[in-house]
């Protein structure tokens, strides 16, 4: 046995916030923790090595050492040996100013391991990373967030550790490099026979590589069981929703809404960014980044239509380009067949209404949400008769009045979100327009903010835009998805022709990395 | 980074034109003139005087003059130390005045980012309150009034250093240094404590704290230098601050500096002098500002590429 918990208990100060948690992994094998944010994955996780504030009790067995109640001066010494540690964000876990080769060299000599050149070069092979050689010399900030993930793990495997600690490894990346990356920490585990301790709230990622599951929910362990069984047949009632909220590619296919009369065209919409001044630039190079490429689509009243791809495929900025947030550089839009000029109108903002990826960004932290959420119709609205009050606009999101009086730092992710949308409903567009809406939330949260699009739709016939980077998400939701890759929109049809009968291999590989 | 530092030299140009020319304009609007003494001269002679100095001709063509000349690296003759070239009485200052500020600066550097990395160590316990409480005092206290004292209590009551002038030896150096380097202390003592305050809570620490390293190692090896950026950055500000700190100390002290030629530069309305001294301090200023993004380039590898 590599790492084993007894009544494992976590508090903060006075509060204890993660209750009798009991777990054993052996070698090769990997255990994740589940659960919505504020669980206590993490804490359950870091904690026992002392690398939060949270303070553990109870027992926690590394390679039989109690580890719990050790002072820092012992445990320092055994994280840096039998352990190893994987961060959420890859793109602040590595120090700016040195290089990767200090990087990994630090980390090896932590455990008492001088690494020779070629320790180096293999480690950083072993993780997938092509020309090692020059990626040795590099500085952080000029890798890619999947090369920096890449870099912390071979620093977390550098020194062949017993056991790899990852929390929430892939959350920050999207959705096809966190397979790649989840697939590699399984192999690595595998190869290495090394125990694992992953926490995620990804069940894709989990599924994809946990022997063992445990669910946390607030504090408490809801269901404890192997993965396949969690998946197939869960226990708990927390299980069984939270597998019901995750979508998934083998889902059947619920009735779709009748959809009306086309409300948007977009025609051949390019968006260009030049690139910054340069003094020396070759003749041959363009000074245009193609962000979006004569890309057409058209949306009608009640339908969604679903914009995938991945991360830099150009799905935002085609999106705020329909929206009218962001520039446009070719192309036209029309409107009920009528064009929507490049400089819209107050009147032309109030037709489609954004809503985006960070619900608590995008609330101003100092309004009070009774008096956000009816600010667009003060400046968008001429007829403000039968308009809804901000009391009727939180009922059609599912909240309660008292969320009126309430800021944004008291909402959770769900509810600011929820709060969002009922803003951008305060205008009654006729076009809802969704940047990564739910991508933010733990699936629960999320699969809540589905249902009510769902309802608002069914309710008003609202056309739906929404980009996202979960096909299997586009497949629950939509009724027409579209593929982008490298700002071209490849393919744009009907889900279930699309997903049984790709024709473009974009959308081949998108269908293959989403199962 | 070479590209950025061609560009700041390049705005330099325009910038320190600007500053020749507004401050030109600006000695002239003063009221009195160079050759308003106690006892009136009479207007013939006065007329004379303009008229050989070039002061009678339009205010343009005077500017346009001076401007050429200084291209030329000539400042021009001093019009109350006769007999003496501006650029005479900078070669004779600048010396001073440059051992001085560098002294000052240096001094500051060590105690101020010293200290700073006590107090973040030591972050909200006694040492750190003091140190804290310390550096605001050395902020707030212009050194008009820390030189008398320090003369009072060092040269005065102890007779470990002279009272003002310069010497042979080097013992004449240490109270205008100390002087002139106290507020400038006090101020990178502050930006370095909070530079590392920042730098302490962030995830790469706490990766660095994963891999088993002592808080000693962390705080030098992955904390101390991108939490010397703030502190870089107060360079332009802190060479502003030793100019004209020097102006005062190099009074106080009684020391042949730049700064006690401007200060009677100004009050007798030594036009060239002074602008040859406010040329100077621009350049300075500029220069520091420069140094400063070079330093940024060192501490933080991101901003070679941006």
């Amino acid at each position: 046995m590599i790492y084993s918990a007894r009544n494992l208990s976590i508090g903060i100060d006075e509060n204890i916030l993660v209750h009798d948690v009991n777990f054993d992994i052996e070698a090769g094998k990997i255990l994740a923790l589940a659960g919505a944010s504020g669980s206590g994955k993490t804490l359950t996780c870091l904690s026992p090595f002392r690398l939060n504030t949270g303070k553990a009790s109870g027992s926690a067995l590394l390679l039989g050492q109690e580890i719990i109640g050790l002072s820092e001066q012992i445990l320092s010494p055994i994280r840096a040996r039998d352990v190893g540690f994987i961060f959420q964000q890859p793109l602040t876990a590595l120090t700016p100013h040195l290089t990767i080769s200090a990087h990994l060299i630090e980390a090896s000599m932590q455990a008492g391991i001088i690494p020779s050149h070629d320790n180096l070069i293999t480690i950083l092979e072993k993780v997938g990373l092509s020309r090692p050689t020059d990626k040795l010399r590099q500085y952080p900030h000029q890798l890619s967030g999947g090369e920096r993930q890449r870099i912390c793990i071979a620093m977390g495997i550098i020194h062949n550790p017993k056991l790899l600690v990852a929390d929430e490894p892939t959350s920050a990346l999207d959705a096809e490099l966190r397979r790649d990356i989840t697939l590699l920490l399984h192999d690595i585990c595998h190869e290495n026979n090394m125990a694992m301790l992953l926490v995620s709230h990804d069940l894709a990622s989990i599924e994809s590589s946990a022997d063992d599951v445990i669910l946390l929910q607030n504090g408490y362990v809801e269901e404890q069981s192997s993965t396949r069984l969690l998946v197939q047949k869960p226990q708990s009632a927390y299980g069984t929703s939270l597998i019901a909220a995750t979508p998934r590619m083998d889902e059947p296919i619920s009735a779709i809404l009748p959809i009306g009369d086309k409300l948007l065209d977009a025609r051949n919409i390019s968006v260009n960014f030049s690139r910054p001044f340069q003094f020396f630039r070759s003749k041959s190079e363009d000074n245009k980044v193609r962000a979006v490429r004569n890309a057409s689509l058209t949306i009608c009243q009640g339908e969604t239509l679903a914009i995938v791809g991945g991360s830099g495929s150009g799905k935002s900025t085609l999106a705020r380009a329909i929206a009218g947030l962001g520039p446009i550089s070719k192309g036209q839009i029309y409107w009920q067949e009528q064009e929507l000029p490049i400089k819209r109108s107050r009147q032309n903002r109030a037709l489609m209404q954004p809503v985006f990826q960070d619900p608590i960004a995008s609330l101003d932290p100092r309004w009070r949400v009774g008096d956000m959420i009816v600010e667009p119709q003060k400046y968008l609205l001429d007829d403000m008769s039968d308009i809804l009050g901000p009391a009727e606009l939180l009922l059609e999101v599912g909240l309660k009045t008292e969320f009126l009086e309430r800021l944004p730092a008291q909402l959770s992710g769900g509810q600011a979100q929820r709060v969002a949308i009922a803003r951008a409903l305060s205008v009654r567009p006729k076009l809802l327009i969704l940047d990564e809406a739910t991508s933010a939330l733990d699936p629960l949260a999320a699969h809540n903010i589905v249902q009510i699009l769902q309802s608002l739709q069914e309710k008003y016939g609202l056309a739906i835009l929404m980009i996202t980077h979960d096909l299997a998400l586009a497949r629950r939701m939509a009724h027409k998805i579209g593929v982008m890759k490298d700002g071209q929109l490849v393919e744009c049809r009907p889900k279930d022709q699309l997903l049984t009968a790709p024709q473009h291999d974009a959308t081949r590989k998108l269908i293959e990395n989403s199962l | 980074m070479v590209r950025l530092i061609l560009r700041r030299l390049w705005m330099a140009i325009p910038t320190l034109f600007a500053i020749i020319i507004i401050s030109f304009l600006l000695m002239r609007f003063a009221p009195g003139g160079p050759f308003d003494g106690e006892r009136p001269l009479s207007s013939e002679t006065k007329a004379a005087l303009e008229n050989s100095y070039g002061l009678d001709k339009p205010i343009w063509e005077q500017i346009m003059l001076y401007i050429g000349r200084i291209l030329q690296g000539d400042f021009g003759p001093s019009l109350i130390y006769r007999d003496f070239t501006v650029n005479e009485l900078i070669a004779q200052g600048l010396p001073v005045s440059l051992l001085i500020g560098g002294l000052a600066l240096v001094l500051a550097s060590i105690i101020g980012i010293s200290g700073g990395l006590i107090a973040a160590s030591k972050a909200g316990k006694a040492i750190d309150e003091i140190l804290m409480l310390f550096a605001t005092l050395l902020t707030a206290l212009p050194t008009f009034v820390t030189g008398p004292l320090l003369v009072l209590i060092f040269a005065f009551t102890l007779g470990w250093f002279p009272v003002s002038g310069m010497d042979d030896g080097i013992s004449w150096l240490v109270l205008p240094v100390i002087a002139l380097s106290l507020p400038i202390t006090g101020a990178i003592i502050k930006l370095v404590r909070a530079g590392l305050a920042v730098q302490l809570s962030q995830d790469h620490l706490r990766s660095a704290k994963a891999r088993g390293l002592s808080p000693l190692k962390r705080l030098f090896r992955h904390a101390l230098r991108p939490a010397l950026v703030p502190a870089a950055s107060y360079l332009g500000p802190a060479a502003a601050g030793l100019l004209t700190g020097a102006v005062v100390i190099e009074t106080i002290f009684g020391l042949p500096g730049l700064g006690r030629y401007f200060v009677q530069g100004a009050l007798n309305r030594d036009y060239p002098l002074v602008l040859g001294v406010v040329t100077l301090y621009a350049s300075f200023i500029i220069a520091f500002n420069l140094l400063a993004d070079i330093i940024y380039g060192w501490l933080d590898p991101r901003m070679r590429d941006s």
